[in-house]
């Protein structure tokens, strides 16, 4: 008998029952999860060591796809797009979204609509939102350059000039920040009065009860949505695929990671090499992923560990 | 108990829920309307939109009405990336038996099991001879490595579109097959003019402030500048598919970007193609506006937007003739059959019915046919007949030497050399240094997907 077994022979009627129960009400995840989850992982992890051609059978070449990406000239040039739009869009957004939360956690008339308002943006489909930034940003008729023209500046090209493309999208990425604004306002909330009431009996002006109240109480919303918002950004997708037209340009200023693999595996047919480059994005977010959680214990405050 | 009464309840609540959800699955899936005398039904799948459907409808009508015993279902993909779902439709096995192809696509296809070949259907007991039918120019669009494995549905040659009042004005004669690019440039010089009236050709001209430009170019579309390279004498690929060295980086080809070059930058002729890109409707809103005069047209597709602006006047010029003579690429689709197909028989009948009569006369009320006889009444119209002439003048695609040419060389090729060369920093660029810089690349794209493929076949030896 296996240990399971012999623990499950050990275990009371009431126990086995309670187990039993367990396993079955967590069936239907856990076969979800193994079918559409593990078994496409691990069945990617082992199709990035083939060559596979979609319409072929996938052959076992090693390492070969891995060395193959180290010379691939637009991996490393979408690479380096990627990482730019994750330091541009990341900080800028969280920045964003705890200015205006601070702003919405005032006792204002009419907050639940200001809150609506700055909330909408997010439930607004990506591709709609990309199509709309398309025309804002456009060169000649676009409102942006149109306000420019007002007062004698001529914009630039956006989303049509290789210096202006990926700025385009870092700040198209700060319009859809309502998800992190009403995570945000949560954790204003959770912050003690009391603590303002002192700072302000202590003689605190508002800048130093930002930084030595707000921000630390705050530092485990941020902590969380720097997380999720590092894993999201390197794999952006939809706001450049619409912008550029699926190609990446102007002349691959705008190729992310995400699409480069897409165009790897959709346009040239090769799995293989997609999955190789997806396996090496897995790396990479883990990695990243792991390295906030450990610079956490740096700068993240938890209340409950005093 | 209480665990036992809750489990009951779970349980029970799972079992319906599944019951349920196989019920909806069986409910909504596709299903395959068989009429009740049909023997065999076959799929055809397409990429057109409402109107391009109708037409599929209207031919597949008619094909029906011949073979009572084979019923035609569309498969309809309007507005989505048909060529990634082709490549995930061979993956699955799930092929429509007949299918819309684009030309550059079919070496990637016919590569990765995707499309049959035709020969044996052609040159079997219901098959037809190509050269009594069709343009051998167009018809050969279809091959790979010497085999037909597509059969036209239409396709597209390029003509000027030249605003013949802007001509009037000017004085200048519209030109006739055999003008030269000199002829083109020195004409666009004249009409292209600036806010004070002055042309391009006086010393007075003022290039920032341009209001008429004489010409447009292709912009980040390599296609459509393949033309112009072929022009000048040269192809982008050789023959064999295999080498990028000599034929993207010759002379010709670098005398060709040069030329388009200098028309953008140093004689200001046609706008640049960050201009060109933020037209949210592209250039024929401006040809129609009399904003640029002549315009290189892939296809007819425009006839709806002349028509609909009353009192337009336009003529159809040929192309110029280059260095290398008069030579032209052209854009393609066909209809290919699915390896997958479980009715090759019946479904090499829709497709020779789409290819040749039965489809032709619908497909070529709005479309250039590869069928001469179709033609036949367009041959001497205004607006079709140097569409048709150009078909003369076609040159084999480079796409369809390499599964990969597409991807690895001409839409990299149209962000990073003509969008750039023709782009507002491209005046001081040497397009020559800028090709050869790129072309290791574009040449490891290629190779490397054999590379991959080349380790496979020792590893499976």
């Amino acid at each position: 008998m296996t240990l399971l077994t012999k623990r499950f022979a050990r275990m009371s009627p009431a126990a086995r029952r309670e187990a039993l129960t367990f396993y079955v009400c967590i069936l239907p995840w856990l076969l979800g999860f193994i079918i559409f989850v593990a078994y496409p992982m691990f069945r990617s992890l082992y199709l990035s060591f083939t060559n596979y051609q979609i319409g072929r059978t996938p052959i076992w070449i090693g390492m070969a796809n891995f060395e193959r990406l180290v010379q691939d000239g637009n991996f490393w040039q979408s690479l380096k797009v990627t990482a730019l739009y994750t330091l541009g869009s990341v900080p800028g957004s969280t920045i964003l979204a705890i200015g205006i939360a601070m702003l919405l956690a005032q006792k204002v008339r009419f907050v639940s609509v200001w809150r609506t308002i700055y909330f909408l943006p997010s439930v607004v489909s990506a591709v709609a939102v990309a199509v709309l930034w398309s025309y804002v940003f456009n060169p000649e008729y676009g409102l942006i350059n149109s306000l420019l023209a007002l007062v004698g500046i001529k914009g630039p090209g956006w989303v049509t000039s290789e210096d202006w493309a990926l700025p385009s999208l870092i700040i198209m990425s700060w319009w859809v920040i309502g998800g992190q604004i009403v995570i945000y306002l949560a954790g204003l909330k959770n912050i003690p009065n009391e603590f303002y009431e002192v700072a302000d009996i202590d003689g605190a002006g508002p800048w130093t009860k930002f930084w030595r109240i707000t921000v630390p109480m705050l530092s485990p919303t941020i902590f969380f949505n720097l997380v999720i918002g590092f894993i999201g950004a390197l794999q952006v997708f939809e706001g450049p695929w619409i912008l550029s037209g699926g190609r990446g340009g102007p002349n691959r200023a705008t190729l992310t990671y995400m699409m480069n693999l897409y165009k790897q595996g959709f346009e040239l047919g090769s799995l293989g090499y997609a999955s190789a480059l997806a396996w090496v994005l897995f790396v990479i977010i883990i990695i990243l992923t792991a390295l906030i959680i450990r610079s956490s214990s740096f700068w993240v405050y938890y209340e409950a560990k005093r | 108990m209480y665990v036992h009464r809750l489990t009951r309840y779970y349980l029970v609540g799972l079992v319906i829920t599944s019951l349920i959800s196989a019920l909806a699955v069986g409910f909504f899936l596709p299903r395959q309307v068989v009429a009740q005398d049909a023997s065999v039904t076959i799929t055809l799948g397409s990429w057109d939109d409402e109107n391009g459907n109708r037409r599929h409808l209207a031919a597949i009508e008619d094909f029906q009405a011949e073979y009572p015993n084979i019923h035609v279902e569309i498969q309809p993909n309007p507005g989505g990336d048909w060529h990634s779902r082709i490549l995930t439709l061979i993956a699955a096995g799930e092929l429509p038996d007949i299918y819309m192809v684009d030309s550059s696509y079919i070496p990637l296809y016919v590569e990765s099991g995707g499309l049959v070949n035709l020969r044996p259907f052609i040159e079997g007991e219901n098959g037809f001879d190509p050269e009594e039918l069709f343009y051998p120019s167009v018809y050969e669009n279809g091959f790979y490595k010497g085999d037909p494995y597509v059969l036209n549905k239409d396709y597209s040659t390029v003509a000027v579109y030249a605003n013949r009042s802007l001509f009037e004005a000017a004085g200048i004669e519209l030109p006739q097959e055999g003008w030269t690019y000199d002829d083109l440039l020195d004409i666009a010089m004249q009409l292209t003019v600036d806010a004070n009236g002055n042309n391009a050709t006086s010393p007075d001209f003022d290039p920032e402030n341009i209001v008429q430009y004489g010409m447009d170019h292709r912009g980040d579309w390599w296609r459509g500048f393949q033309t112009t390279i072929y022009s000048f004498g040269s192809h982008t690929i050789s023959e064999d598919g295999t080498t990028l060295d000599g034929y993207l980086n010759s002379p010709e080809t670098i005398a060709a970007l040069e030329w388009m070059q200098d028309a953008v930058h140093k004689y200001h002729v046609a706008p640049t193609n960050n201009f060109i890109l933020a037209q949210p409707g592209g250039v024929m809103p401006l040809f129609l506006e009399g904003q640029i005069a002549m315009v290189f047209g892939m296809g007819p597709w425009f006839l709806s937007m002349l028509e609909e602006t009353p009192g337009f006047e336009y003529a159809i010029l040929p192309m110029p003739h280059g260095p290398g003579g008069h030579h032209g690429a052209v854009c393609w689709a066909g209809f290919g059959m699915s390896p997958t197909s479980e009715a090759k028989d019946e479904a090499w009948l829709l497709l020779k019915a789409l290819a040749t009569e039965i489809g032709q006369r619908h497909y070529s009320e709005h479309a250039l046919s590869a069928m001469p006889a179709m033609m036949e009444d367009k041959v001497d119209h205004p607006f079709w007949s140097t569409f048709i002439a150009e078909v003369e003048y076609l040159d084999p695609l480079d796409d369809l030497r390499n599964p990969y040419y597409l991807q690895c060389v001409g839409t990299p090729a149209g962000q990073q050399i003509t969008a750039v060369l023709f782009g507002e920093e491209g005046a001081n660029i040497d397009a020559a240094e800028l090709v050869n810089s790129l072309l290791p690349e574009f040449q490891q794209c290629m190779d490397q997907q054999g590379m991959v493929e080349s380790s496979a076949e020792e590893a499976s030896s």
